[in-house]
């Protein structure tokens, strides 16, 4: 019997519950991806700085070995305790130890999501019962009142409106606080100064290690870790072995991507650099421990997948653009790590039965990678995640139904038009949502008998002299339910000189797989494809598809899946959007030529799919659409639509529920467009289906409003 | 060749100012030691509502000679007091004076450097921090710092400072995502250039 997240379905159902939280979470999330946007925006080379990132995480975590000894020696030189911790144990039982010998009954901290993540507070007061561990952070200190996990990385107490927190301050401090900003901020001051200035011991995180001088970077806002450094005779950084990396230069590289990626400021206010323990005034018998904590990472950084994780930098990107966070808010999509970042490193260091109760809040959107300053591949660690959870616990039957969706479409072609009257039928459909958990209230598509390959032999023509040769990928959609479509791209690219053939037997991109997690699968599939593939772009073929994801399954996920071999990577070179072959391979396309027509064609909406941002963002698309005499608006929400793929196809709160959520704001964007939008035009086929469910628009394919 | 120099560092300034200002920090140029010392004082008078420290041997070169500003300067509790019982003294101080090391102009930040734990606090623990930087020490980018900082606290050196990039008031949106200044380092961050 699988799995059936009976508690993760509990969950998302209240967050949907909650309207008003899901307000302050999704302005929270859309705030954070419009500044990182506006200060990317005014930096020399955005692209450059990713790329720089990458490559000094990269190379840190390559070299980690020789630099934990560097970072380790110079620190020592320094005066400074160091102390290795294989795991969260190891961490609580040194600073027991500490607390114990010193007599210290007063601990601060400042916000470590490594300490988070060992639960230190909990144990080191679990263990010595006359000991206080007092968070310093604002929202640290709310949710470490109210005993509650962080609801976002870098905004802790998101969740909690102004009104509560002052509840909250007036229950600890014992004075009525009143819903004023203001008067918290003093509340809070008077409440933690003693805190900053009793202290025996203060503990922070690090953002950074450099190995060079064997100093640590602690990056606040709120300045609260210049106190906990600052004022308490020991300190005690706790660092995962991730963040050191080798020098200076390098370190103020990353002291920047911080705060760009977190909060879209050029700089954090206040980053604190500390080397060696100063003295205060006449106490000079000062300490600096630096415990340098393992707990996992270690058996992460032997995964060739997984050790990408490593390369995190903590700034909670990833959850500003992940659809489904921004509906649900960490304490559904988190264990003690949120986010899709969370999924593959909940997996690692607190284990698979804590990461699958929110592996499948993940819809395979890939704009978690997009966005991601050190360009993780996080869609595909958390596919991994998946599908050790699907071996572990079974696959959910509309996962098996949906991933293996080109057996059933082949089978509903083959007899159609009787399978449409009977999949369309009310009985079926009830049947299908009892049993199948195929949501009876989503749309299907209808399908042909008369398919796009069936047809392709009458259309192909021979053309003299080719400017260029394409194999044309040909999706579920465009072969089973709308072949006209795959006709109408096919008429085009004769008409402007292009060669075209299919390749028999290729199979469909296989990228349901990778969402359930089935990866042997996916794997298979991909190498199938490429293996066809590659003899024709061995042969000078270049390979176009209509539907952006395949595009994208070509061009990232087969070389993700094949270890980047010489094939995978050939074919991904040679991989086009149908648009972009068109505008940028065809030179005597009419669509090429600006301002071709004269006729203003009225103004249309256009929706970006997911995996077309990774590709081009829909700029060829737009192009073509301008030169037809169309004026182009492209309306978006900075994230999801929310069908990804199949997911929305699913009943319940973990499908069609979350999926209309998701889309919710972006239907309303669509809906309130003065004056009003018509007309929607979108590549992809789900997104189609889901425009349709949530908008008062007509969806049409690009290709069918040029040949309008 | 000098006024390409010149005009770079102007640039720099102006950068630097446009920066820290958009983070709600304040800026007041002086031409002179005798108009910092004014401009401080005057502030200490405005924005304290209590006692203020200055941090001791702010000197300043200005037309080959040394001012000493800390001289200068009316602080309320005289640096020694607090060396001598920073942890009674540290919460008694609402003002706090500290010379800045550098400036970057990319980032609007000034570089805080310092030997001691009492001398950080200056700048961290008072809700009012003035800081006096030099136009010259203004840097243009950030990575500009690398060297400096490998050398600062090289492993060889006897003593390494604490060094602290500060821009702006203490400052939080952990409340429905709405900034506020102060939540526990100082209220306020006054720059004044010379």
């Amino acid at each position: 019997m699988p799995k059936d997240y009976t508690n993760l379905k509990r969950k998302i159902t209240a967050a949907l519950n909650a309207p008003e939280r899901g307000k302050t979470l999704l302005v929270a999330v859309k705030r954070g991806r419009d500044a990182r946007r506006d200060q990317l925006a005014t930096l020399e080379d955005p692209e450059e700085f990713r790329i720089g990132i990458k490559e000094i995480k990269t190379a840190s975590i390559e070299n980690l070995d020789s630099l934990i000894e560097t970072f380790s020696s110079n620190c020592e030189k320094n005066g400074n305790k160091v102390f290795f911790a294989k795991d969260g144990k190891a961490v609580i039982d040194y600073i027991l130890d500490l607390a114990n010998k010193n007599n210290v009954t007063l601990i601060e901290k400042s916000k470590s999501l490594t300490t988070e993540e060992i639960e230190l507070n909990h144990h080191l007061q679990a263990e010595k019962k006359d000991l206080t561990v007092v968070e310093t952070d604002l929202g640290e200190r709310i949710i470490q009142l109210v005993d509650e996990k962080p609801y976002h990385l870098v905004f802790p107490a998101i969740h909690k409106t102004q009104g509560e927190v002052a509840e909250i301050f007036s229950d600890v401090t014992g004075t009525q606080i009143p819903d004023d900003l203001v008067a918290i901020m003093d509340a809070v001051r008077k409440h933690l100064r003693p805190t900053f200035l009793n202290s025996q011991l203060g503990i922070t995180g690090a953002n950074i290690a450099v190995a060079e001088t064997g100093s640590i970077i602690v990056e606040t806002n709120e300045g609260n870790a210049r106190l906990v450094s600052a004022v308490p005779d020991i300190h005690v950084v706790v660092v995962g072995m991730e963040k050191i990396i080798d020098t200076w230069d390098e370190a103020l590289k990353l002291v920047m991507a911080h705060p760009i990626s977190a909060t879209g400021t050029r700089l954090t206010n206040y980053v604190s650099i500390v080397t060696e323990r100063l003295p205060l005034g006449q106490t000079t018998a000062r300490e600096l421990h630096v415990i340098i904590l393992d707990n996992g990472r270690s058996k992460m950084r032997q995964d060739p997948w997984l050790k990408e994780g490593l390369n995190c930098i903590r700034c909670g990107a990833c959850m500003n653009a992940c659809p489904t966070y921004g509906v649900v808010g960490g304490h559904t999509f988190g264990y003690i790590y949120p986010g899709p970042i969370g999924i593959p490193w909940t997996e690692e260091v607190h284990g698979l039965d804590k990461a699958s109760e929110f592996a499948h809040l993940c819809i395979s959107c890939g704009l978690c990678k997009e966005i991601c300053p050190a360009d993780i591949d996080i869609p595909m660690m958390i596919a991994k995640v998946k599908e050790e959870d699907v071996e572990q616990n079974g696959q959910l039957t509309p996962n098996k139904i949906l991933s293996r969706s080109d057996d059933f479409a082949r089978i509903a072609s083959a007899t159609a038009p009787l399978s449409n009257w009977i999949i369309q039928s009310r009985l079926t459909r009830s049947f299908m949502d009892r049993f199948l958990g195929i949501e009876k209230r989503r749309q299907l598509p209808r399908f042909k008998r008369r398919t796009f390959e069936k047809q392709f032999a009458s259309i192909k023509k021979q053309v003299q002299n080719p400017k260029g040769k394409i194999v044309y990928f040909v999706d579920l959609v465009a072969n089973y339910n709308e072949p006209e479509l795959g006709v109408k791209a096919v008429n085009l690219l004769q008409e402007s000189g292009i060669e075209i053939v299919l390749a028999p037997k290729l199979k469909p991109s296989g990228m349901p797989y990778i969402s359930y997690g089935e990866l042997k699968k996916a794997k298979q599939i991909a190498e199938w494809n490429v293996n066809l593939l590659a003899d024709y772009v061995e042969k000078g073929y270049d390979i176009v598809a209509t539907e952006p994801t395949a595009v994208y399954c070509l061009r990232f996920a087969y070389p993700k899946l094949l270890d980047n071999s010489k094939k995978s990577t050939d074919v991904a070179g040679r991989s086009f959007e149908y648009f972009e072959y068109l505008m940028e391979k065809c030179e005597q396309t009419s669509l090429r030529r600006a301002n071709n027509r004269t006729e203003d064609r009225g103004t249309i909406g256009f929706h970006i799919p997911c995996h077309q941002r990774a590709l081009s963002s829909g700029k060829f698309t737009i192009s073509a659409l301008e030169n037809a005499g169309y004026r182009v608006k492209v309306i978006e929400t900075g994230t999801c639509c929310g069908m990804a793929g199949t997911f929305g196809l699913k009943k319940g709160p973990l499908g069609y529920d979350l999926s209309m959520a998701v889309g919710k704001p972006l239907f309303d964007l669509f809906n309130s467009e003065n004056p009003p939008i018509k007309i929607i035009a979108t590549e992809s086929s789900v997104c189609t289906t889901q425009l349709q469910d949530g908008t008062k628009c007509e969806l049409i394919h690009p290709l069918n409003l040029i040949s309008k | 060749m000098i006024e390409e120099m010149s005009s770079s560092a102007s640039a720099a300034v102006d950068e630097f100012s446009l920066r820290f200002s958009k983070q709600a920090g304040m800026i007041y140029p002086a031409k002179n030691p005798d108009e910092v010392a004014s401009i401080i004082n005057n502030l200490i008078q405005t924005r304290g509502k209590g006692d203020s420290c200055c941090s001791p041997d702010i000197a300043l070169s200005y037309n080959g000679s040394r001012y000493d500003i800390s001289r200068k300067v009316n602080g309320t509790i005289s640096y020694e007091k607090l060396e001598k019982n920073p942890r009674e003294v540290m919460g008694l101080i609402d003002v706090g004076i500290t010379m800045a090391e550098y400036g970057i102009a990319q980032t609007g930040t000034i570089v805080d450097v310092s030997f001691t734990d009492e001398h950080r606090l200056l700048s961290s623990l008072t809700r009012v921090h003035i800081a006096i930087l030099e136009k010259g020490k203004i840097l243009g980018k950030l990575s500009k710092l690398s060297p400096i900082m490998g050398n600062l606290l090289r492993p060889e050196s006897e003593k390494k400072p604490s060094i602290t990039f500060i821009g702006g008031p203490s400052r939080t949106s952990d409340i429905e995502l709405k900034s506020v200044l102060g939540v526990h380092g100082p209220h306020e961050v006054h720059v004044v250039l010379i």
